[in-house]
Order: structure tokens, then C-alpha cells, then sequence
């Protein structure tokens, strides 16, 4: 009889202490579940501002790309009108045309040389400070928000780990309960066996 | 699937239970209730985790789909870049550089074209010098022969006719001159187009990343969205199975424990 007594004390306060081991189970579940939802949304914003940066990229490329080619198609321009009034200047000594225009023709031929020769050399310096650099910044941005959005699920897969064994936790604590409560029935039968 | 359950487990306790007595069909109706509230709350979360299940599955196929196409895109982008990138090359360092090269050798021959009488004159005046010096000097006198021989050829050929003939070509050169000038301008505008063009595609190949990167990232999200149905399916399951164990455990204990009380009275 007192044996039954004291087992029936003993479950009712194991079972408070489950009840209490549950509790605090669900309440660590909850927060799990609360840092998943969290690295997730980390995660979700790390990869959008990834393919920003990638489309910040592209954009700073063709803007790159556009100063390059105009300077270059100018470049080639002014060197073809630097060829023709060269011919100018070559026919007009030929032909025994006036200095002055000759000497204007030979201004022109020159100064466009010169700055044909000064925009292909320079196309490809600006393509690359306007465009290739810049891009390559935001390819490094695209390439630490990857990370950073690698790193966010990690933590989210983590937190589910953490989840799951919260809840195995609770199962365990679970069977202990039921286990107790089957002890506690088998003990009120042997009581009524007795009586 | 919960259907199987109901169906199963609660039988068996109900087996058990003795008709006769009123306090334990009292018990049992409220464990019957307590266990249909939690069965039902629990097939909710079932089917609606099974929707979600469902769902996921179907976004991903679809999200697959695009990463597929963005990368197959990116792809062709590339080698259209590439494609284009290398003509940009052909044209801007080999056609431009060649068409230079021509300018410059037909300058040349133009300028030296023009001058080509008075060199031959000096050329010639050169030679006579060379053959008087030479027989002074002692030299054979069969070489200064041929010496003095050459330089009347040439000095025949700086007459007016080779005067206009070089005249002539030095017009030609120019001719040339310009035009391979006027190449290389064309050969360096059309490298700066195709540069641009290959640009255009580069530009293409990386919004088509971007297009992956997003996919990919809506994938994984797609996937954690997934692994939490199964995780809510499954915990469903288990504390349905739990539930419906727990309330049968309790039915059967407390008929037993009625029907040994009602055999000692």
C-alpha cells in the first residue's frame, strides 16, 4: 500500500517535471522555428541583392562596352577624314595647288590624325575604368551576398536540425510520460487486486 | 492515411471496454471527444501540409525548368560574345594593323617616287666619280671600266621618261596610300561595332546569370519550404499516432481498471 502510495507521489511529480521538460521543449522549438524564419528571410534578401548587384554588373558592362565602341567607331572616323585630306594635300602638291589650302588640308589631316589616334587609344582605358571596373565591383558585391546567402541557409538548415531534435526531445519526454502513466495504472490495479 | 487510423486504433479499445458500466462510458465519451477535437486538428494539419507538399513539388519542377533555360541562355549568350568578340578582334588588331602596314610602305614608295630622278642623277654622277677615283687610285682598270659603264646606264635611265614612269607610280602609291588608310579606318569602326555587339551579348550572358542565381536561390527557398511540409507532415503523423495511442492506453486502463472493481464488489 505504501509502496503504491509512494509511486503514485512520485509520477504525479514526474509527471510536472515532464510537463515542465515539454514546456520547455516547445518553447525552444519556438525559437528554433523563429531563427529559421529569420535565416530564411536573410537568406531570400541575401540572394536578391545578389541579382541585383549581377544586373548592376551587366549594366555597368554595356555602359563600358558603349563609351568604348563610340570612341573607337570616332577614332576610325577621324583617321578615314584624316586620310582624305591627306589625299588633298598630296593631289594639291601634285597639281601645284594653292599653299594655303594645301597648308589648311595638312592642318586638318593632322589634327584629325592626331585625335583619331587619341580616341582608339584611349577607348579601351575608358571601357575599362567606366565599364570593366565598376562591373567587376558589383561582380564582387554579387559574389559576397552569394556567401553571406549561402551562409543564411545554413543557419536555416540548422535551425531546422535544431527543430527536429526539440521535437524528438518532446517525443522522448512524451514516452516517459506515457510510460509513467501506464506504471501509475498498473500500480491502482494492484491496489484494487489487494483490496 | 489518419481515415486507416481512426479506424484501427480506437476499435481496439473500445473492445475493451465493459457496456455495463456508466462512469467509464462517461470517461470514455470525453476521451472519444478529446480524440476526435485532436484527430481533426491534426488531418488539417495533414492535408494542408500535403497541399503544401504538393505545391512545393510543382514549383520546383517549374523553378528547374527556368534555371535550365537561364543556364542553356547564359550559354548561348557566351558563344555569341565570344563569336562576335573574336570578328572585333580580326577586324580592330589584324585587318587595321595589315591596311596600316599598306599605308605606310605605299607612303613610302609614293614619297620616294617623287624623288626618284634626282637619286638616279646622283647615282649616276656617283658611279663617274667612282671610276676617275678608282683609276687614279689604282684600281683594275676592267673594274673602273664597268664602273663608268653602269654609270652611263643609269644615267640614261634618269632621263625624262623614268621621271614621268616614277611619276606615276608615286601617284599610284598614293592611291594606295589612302585607301588602305581609309581600310583601316573602316577595319577599326567595324571592330568597335563588333566589340559593341559582343558586349551587348556579354551584357546578355550576365542578366541570364542573374536569371540562374535568382532561380537557384527561389529553388533552395522552394526547398527548405518543402523539407518544412514534410517536417509538419511528419510530426502530424507522429502526434496523431500518439494522440490516438494515448487516449486508447487511457480507455483501456480505466475499463480495466472498472472492471476489476465491479468483479471485487
Amino acid at each position: 500500500m505504501t509502496q503504491a502510495i509512494s509511486s503514485a507521489a512520485f509520477a504525479s511529480l514526474a509527471g510536472e517535471f515532464a510537463v515542465l521538460v515539454v514546456d520547455h521543449e516547445s518553447v525552444q522549438a519556438e525559437s528554433a522555428a523563429r531563427e529559421r524564419d529569420a535565416a530564411r528571410e536573410a537568406f531570400l534578401s541575401d540572394a536578391q541583392k545578389q541579382v541585383e548587384a549581377l544586373h548592376d554588373a551587366a549594366n555597368a558592362t554595356m555602359q563600358g562596352a558603349l563609351i568604348g565602341a563610340s570612341m573607337t567607331i570616332a577614332g576610325g572616323a577621324l583617321q578615314m577624314s584624316a586620310a582624305s585630306f591627306q589625299y588633298e594635300v598630296s593631289m594639291g602638291k601634285a597639281h601645284g595647288d594653292c599653299a594655303t589650302a594645301i597648308a589648311s588640308n595638312q592642318l586638318n589631316a593632322t589634327v584629325r590624325a592626331d585625335l583619331g589616334e587619341m580616341f582608339a587609344k584611349l577607348a579601351e582605358p575608358s571601357k575599362a575604368l567606366v565599364g570593366d571596373s565598376t562591373a567587376a565591383r558589383f561582380q564582387a558585391e554579387a559574389k559576397r551576398h552569394e556567401t553571406l546567402a549561402e551562409q543564411a541557409k545554413w543557419q536555416a538548415d540548422d535551425a531546422r536540425a535544431a527543430l527536429d531534435k526539440d521535437d524528438k526531445r518532446g517525443d522522448k519526454t512524451l514516452d516517459v510520460l506515457q510510460g509513467m502513466h501506464q506504471d501509475d495504472n498498473s500500480s491502482a490495479k494492484s491496489i484494487i487486486g489487494r483490496i | 492515411m489518419s481515415t486507416t487510423i481512426l479506424d484501427a486504433r480506437p476499435s481496439n479499445a473500445w473492445a475493451s471496454v465493459s457496456p455495463s458500466a456508466d462512469h467509464a462510458t462517461g470517461q470514455l465519451s470525453g476521451a472519444c471527444a478529446l480524440l476526435s477535437v485532436l484527430v481533426q486538428a491534426n488531418r488539417t494539419t495533414q492535408s494542408s501540409a500535403k497541399g503544401d507538399i504538393q505545391h512545393g513539388f510543382e514549383r520546383l519542377d517549374e523553378l528547374k525548368k527556368q534555371l535550365a533555360d537561364s543556364i542553356r541562355q547564359a550559354e548561348e549568350a557566351a558563344n555569341d560574345s565570344g563569336f562576335f568578340g573574336f570578328l572585333g578582334d580580326i577586324f580592330g588588331n589584324d585587318i587595321a594593323q595589315i591596311a596600316g602596314a599598306v599605308a605606310s610602305i605605299a607612303a613610302t614608295i609614293a614619297t620616294g617616287g617623287a624623288a626618284a630622278p634626282l637619286l638616279l642623277i646622283a647615282i649616276a654622277e656617283a658611279l663617274q666619280v667612282a671610276a676617275k677615283v678608282g683609276a687614279e687610285l689604282g684600281l683594275d682598270p676592267k673594274i673602273c671600266m664597268g664602273i663608268a659603264v653602269v654609270a652611263v646606264a643609269v644615267g640614261f635611265c634618269s632621263g625624262a621618261g623614268a621621271g614621268q614612269a616614277a611619276g606615276e607610280m608615286a601617284d599610284v602609291a598614293r592611291a594606295v596610300s589612302v585607301g588602305a588608310k581609309v581600310t583601316q579606318g573602316a577595319a577599326t569602326i567595324a571592330a568597335g561595332s563588333l566589340h559593341l555587339v559582343s558586349a551587348h551579348y556579354q551584357v546578355k550572358q550576365l542578366n541570364y546569370q542573374a536569371d540562374a542565381a535568382s532561380a537557384r536561390a527561389e529553388d533552395d527557398d522552394a526547398e527548405l519550404a518543402l523539407d518544412d511540409a514534410f517536417s509538419l507532415l511528419e510530426r502530424a503523423l507522429r502526434s496523431d499516432q500518439r494522440e490516438i495511442n494515448t487516449v486508447s492506453q487511457i480507455i483501456q486502463g480505466d475499463s480495466e481498471s472498472n472492471s476489476n472493481l465491479c468483479h471485487r464488489i
